[in-house]
């Protein structure tokens, strides 16, 4: 795949997302039960879109540069971030499961489990980026 | 294991984004190859060899 045609699907996947994020937060809105819920997921929204716009902005620069978006070092430095990112996210999971059912067993009013989920996605969509971010500087251990 | 990457890229004067571009990599691959903390596959090193007109035993050095 050539790095124009790299750059044309990032741009495509980013606006579906966008998309589907901004039905998301209409259909939240429109529900009316929990405004601050609401402003949460237009908050977080804004933030993708403006993270999006910097590293498009970014990515569009290195093509004109000639510079390859990805080579085998960033591809290694993702593989290792992955599979790192899914054990780590794993204890996470087990973590939120023992935590809901100590509040279950108290009887203390949770957030629906729908809501847990979505914090454990986001959760193991940081920890990916975190990590992501330290192996690139630290390198690929070997 | 030790590389004279750097050596070879100033004898023919480029620089780490110039042997980036010539072999297609990003120009942090060539900067953690020079540093001895990325080992490149076969197929770079031979890449990287060849437009510094040497050898992989040349270029690297391997260490007990």
């Amino acid at each position: 795949m050539d790095e124009r045609t790299r750059f044309q699907r990032y741009i495509g996947l980013v606006a579906v997302i966008l998309v589907v994020g901004t039905l998301f937060v209409i259909v939240y809105a429109n529900g009316g039960t929990d405004n601050w819920a609401t402003l949460i997921s237009a908050v977080i929204l804004a933030t993708m879109a403006a993270i999006a716009l910097i590293v498009a902005r970014m990515k569009l620069k290195e093509l004109k540069n000639g510079i390859p978006s990805e080579d085998e070092r960033s591809r290694a430095v993702k593989m290792r971030a992955g599979y790192l990112a899914f054990y780590i996210s794993l204890y996470f999971l087990l973590g939120m499961g023992f935590f809901h059912t100590i509040l279950e067993d108290n009887q203390v009013t949770s957030i629906p489990t729908s809501e847990w989920l979505m914090i454990y996605v986001a959760a193991m969509g940081s920890i990916f980026l975190v990590l992501n971010a330290y192996i690139t500087r630290k390198g690929v251990p070997r | 294991m030790k590389t004279r990457i750097k050596e070879l890229r100033a004898r023919y004067d480029l620089t780490q984004e110039d042997l980036a571009k010539k072999v297609g990599v990003r120009r942090e691959t060539i900067l953690f190859i020079e540093k001895g903390e990325y080992n490149p596959s076969l197929n770079l090193a031979h890449e990287i060899a060849k437009k510094l007109k040497t050898s992989i035993d040349e270029l690297f050095i391997f260490e007990d």
